[in-house]
C-alpha cells in the first residue's frame, strides 16, 4: 500500500479520466486533498495480518443462488425509450462514436 | 378526533371501523402542511395518489373485504426506492427528471398489505452521507432542534417519523443510513440482515451492503413492517430464501437467560459521555429483564471505517458508472465533441461533491497497481470482521452499544469527510459482515438548553431479527424512552 502522500495531481487527473468526470483545476486539487486524507485513514488496513485470509466479496453466502435461464416479460420498449434524454424513432440518440464527430 | 400514532394502532383502528384510512391520511397531511415547510423531510408529497389509495381501503372495508396488515397506514419512502410513474431522484440532479418504470419489490409488498404511499423523503445523494446535507434539493432539519442535522443518509424518513408526519417510513442502510438518523431523531430504526429484504427497485449504491429497512415509533411496528417486506424475491438473487420472520408474534417471549455482550471498544472515551451513560442505562434494563449482560471484545471495530471506505466506494464507482447521460437521467447540453465528452460532462453536471469523491476513491482502489493493496486487502479484512462477529455470536445472542458516538450535530460542523465518515464507526461493521442491527431511543440529554435524543444499538447475527426485535420490544415494554417526542 503506497503512502497516501504520494498521490500526485497527475494521478488524480488519471483517476478522473477513468471515472469519466470532468473537473476544474480547483476541483482536482480539492478532491486530491480529500483522497489523501481518506487514504491516510484507510492506511491502517496495511498493518493487519491478512496472510492466508480468503477475500470475501459479499456476506450474502447464506442466500446467494443462481436462477434459472427462463425468459421473462421485459419492460415495454416504449417505456424504456422514453427514459432516454434524446431519441430518434426507436433508437437512443448519441454523438458519433467512431470519428469523434459532432453531437447527435 | 385525534388519530392513533403507531402503525399497529392505525391498522387496527382502520380495520375495526373506529376510524377511516381517509381520516388518518387527512390528519397526517395537515401535519405535513403545518410542519414540513420548515423541516424539509419530503421531496414530494403524493396527495392525490395517497387519497385514492385511502379511499380504496375505506370502500373495501365498507364492502366487508379482508385487507392486508397495513391497510390504511400512511408510509413515506426514501427517494431511492422505485414507485411506478414517480420520480426517484436519489437526492441527485442527475436523476431530476427520471421516472421509475416499475415498482420496487418492497413497494409491491406495501401495496398488497394495504399501505397508503404518502410521498418521497429526502436523502443524501445516492445515499452517501450521514447528515442529509448532501441532498441536491435542500437540507432536512432535525425536529428536536432545527439547527441540527437529522443524520443520514435517510434523514428525511427519520425526521418525518420523529415529527409525526408519518407513522413509518422506509430507508436504506449501507453503512448506518437507517440506524444513525434514527438515533439522531430519537426513533426506532432497523437494518435487517443483508438479503432479508429484496433490493429489487432500490437504486444500488454498494450491493454487498445495501439493505432496505423501516423507521417506526417502536420495535413492534418494525417487526410488522419487516414481516410484510421480507422474503425471497426471484428478481433479487441475494434475497434470503430462509423462512420469514415471526413478526409481532415472535416478540412476546421473555428475555430470561438471553446473553447480551457489550463490546468494550464501543464504550470509547471519545464518545459523548451521555452516549456511554445511555448504554449503561440500557444494560441495567436488560439485566432487570433477566438477560446475562457481559463485556466482550470486538477488536475489528477500529478497522470498520477503513474497510468500508474501500469497499463502499469501489462498489459505488462501478454502480454509478451507469449514470452517463445516455439511456436515462441528465444529459449535458453543451458537452463538446464525441461520446466520451458527453459522459464526462453529464456526470460532472449531475453528480455532487460527495458522490464524485466516492467515485474517485472507488476508481482509485480498483485501478491497476492499487487493486491488491486496497480492494483485495479490504475484502480480506471484511472476512476478519465477519469471522469475529461469527465467533462472538457463538458466545452471546446480541450485542449492545452506542448507535453513534455523539448526539445530532449542527449543520456544517462535519464538513471534513473523515469526521463525517466516523459517525458510522459503530454501524458499518454490521453492513460489512451482513448482520442485523436496530437503533432504539434510550433517553434525552440537555444540549444548549434543548433536549436531544440519545439511542443505543442492538446487533444480532445473520437472520437474527426475531431475537433482536424481541429484545427491543421487551425493552420498550419496560421503559418509555421511545415515547419521547420532539417539542412541537
Amino acid at each position: 500500500m503506497n503512502a497516501p502522500a504520494e498521490l500526485s495531481l497527475q494521478q488524480v487527473q488519471h483517476i478522473a479520466a477513468l471515472a469519466h468526470l470532468a473537473l476544474s483545476e480547483d476541483e482536482f486539487v480539492a478532491i486530491g486533498e480529500d483522497l489523501k486524507a481518506i487514504l491516510q485513514h484507510v492506511h491502517r488496513l496495511s498493518k493487519v495480518d491478512v496472510r492466508g485470509v480468503e477475500p470475501m466479496s459479499s456476506p450474502h453466502s447464506h442466500c446467494s443462488r443462481l436462477h434459472g435461464d427462463i425468459p421473462q416479460q421485459p419492460l415495454p420498449v416504449e417505456t424504456v425509450l422514453n427514459l432516454a434524454p434524446e431519441r430518434e424513432g426507436d433508437y437512443i440518440a448519441v454523438p458519433k462514436v467512431l470519428d469523434g464527430g459532432s453531437a447527435a | 378526533m385525534s388519530q392513533p400514532e403507531t402503525v399497529r394502532d392505525i391498522a387496527s383502528a382502520v380495520a375495526s371501523g373506529e376510524t377511516t384510512a381517509t381520516a388518518v391520511l387527512d390528519e397526517r397531511l395537515a401535519r405535513i402542511e403545518a410542519l414540513d415547510g420548515s423541516l424539509g423531510c419530503f421531496q414530494a408529497v403524493r396527495e392525490d395518489t395517497a387519497r385514492s389509495m385511502a379511499t380504496d381501503v375505506d370502500s373495501r372495508i365498507a364492502a366487508g373485504e379482508a385487507l392486508g396488515p397495513l391497510a390504511g397506514v400512511p408510509i413515506a419512502l426514501k427517494d431511492n426506492i422505485m414507485v411506478t410513474g414517480e420520480p426517484a431522484t436519489c437526492g441527485s440532479r442527475i436523476l431530476e427528471h427520471f421516472v421509475s418504470p416499475y415498482d420496487a419489490t418492497v413497494t409491491e409488498r406495501l401495496r398488497q398489505a394495504g399501505a397508503v404511499l404518502l410521498g418521497r423523503t429526502r436523502c443524501d445523494e445516492f445515499a452517501m452521507g450521514s447528515s442529509t446535507e448532501y441532498c441536491a434539493y435542500g437540507p432536512v432539519h432535525n425536529p428536536w432542534d432545527p439547527e441540527r442535522v437529522p443524520g443520514g443518509s435517510s434523514g428525511g424518513s427519520a425526521a418525518a417519523v420523529a415529527a409525526g408526519l408519518v407513522p413509518c417510513a422506509l430507508g436504506s442502510d449501507t453503512g448506518g443510513s437507517i440506524r444513525q438518523p434514527a438515533a439522531f431523531c430519537g426513533i426506532t430504526g432497523l437494518k435487517p440482515t443483508g438479503g432479508r429484504i429484496s433490493r429489487w427497485g432500490l437504486v444500488s449504491f454498494a450491493p454487498s451492503m445495501d439493505q432496505i429497512g423501516p423507521f417506526t415509533r417502536n420495535a413492534a411496528d418494525a417487526a410488522l413492517l419487516l414481516q410484510v417486506m421480507a422474503g425471497e424475491d426471484p428478481r433479487d438473487d441475494t434475497s434470503a430464501s430462509s423462512p420469514g420472520t415471526g413478526g409481532i408474534d415472535a416478540l412476546q417471549e421473555s428475555l430470561q437467560g438471553l446473553r447480551i455482550g457489550i463490546p468494550s471498544e464501543h464504550l470509547s472515551e471519545e464518545n459523548d459521555p451521555a452516549i456511554n451513560e445511555a448504554v449503561h442505562r440500557a444494560a441495567d434494563v436488560f439485566s432487570q429483564l433477566g438477560c446475562e449482560v457481559k463485556p466482550v471484545n470486538l477488536e475489528t471495530t477500529e478497522l470498520g471505517i477503513a474497510c468500508y471506505y474501500v469497499l463502499g466506494p469501489a462498489e459505488a464507482s462501478s454502480n454509478l458508472a451507469r449514470f452517463d447521460g445516455i439511456r436515462y437521467g441528465r444529459r449535458a447540453k453543451n458537452a463538446g465533441e464525441g461520446l466520451e465528452a458527453l459522459y464526462a460532462a453529464s456526470r460532472s453536471e449531475g453528480l455532487g461533491a460527495e458522490a464524485r469523491r466516492r467515485i474517485m476513491l472507488g476508481t482509485y482502489v480498483l485501478s491497476a497497481g492499487y487493486y491488491d493493496a486496497y480492494y483485495k486487502r479490504a475484502l480480506q479484512v471484511r472476512r476478519l470482521i465477519h469471522d469475529e462477529y461469527a465467533r462472538i455470536y457463538a458466545d452471546v445472542d446480541l450485542l449492545l452499544g452506542p448507535t453513534v458516538p455523539s448526539v445530532a450535530f449542527k449543520f456544517g460542523s462535519h464538513a471534513d469527510p473523515i469526521s463525517m465518515y466516523l459517525c458510522d464507526k459503530y454501524t458499518v461493521t454490521a453492513n460489512i459482515a451482513g448482520t442485523c442491527g436496530i437503533s432504539i431511543p434510550c433517553g434525552t440529554v440537555d444540549t444548549d438548553g434543548i433536549p436531544l435524543p440519545v439511542c443505543v444499538q442492538l446487533q444480532g447475527p445473520v437472520l437474527g431479527e426475531d431475537t433482536l426485535l424481541r429484545a427491543a420490544h421487551q425493552f420498550q415494554s419496560a421503559t418509555d424512552f421511545h415515547l419521547a417526542v420532539p417539542p412541537r
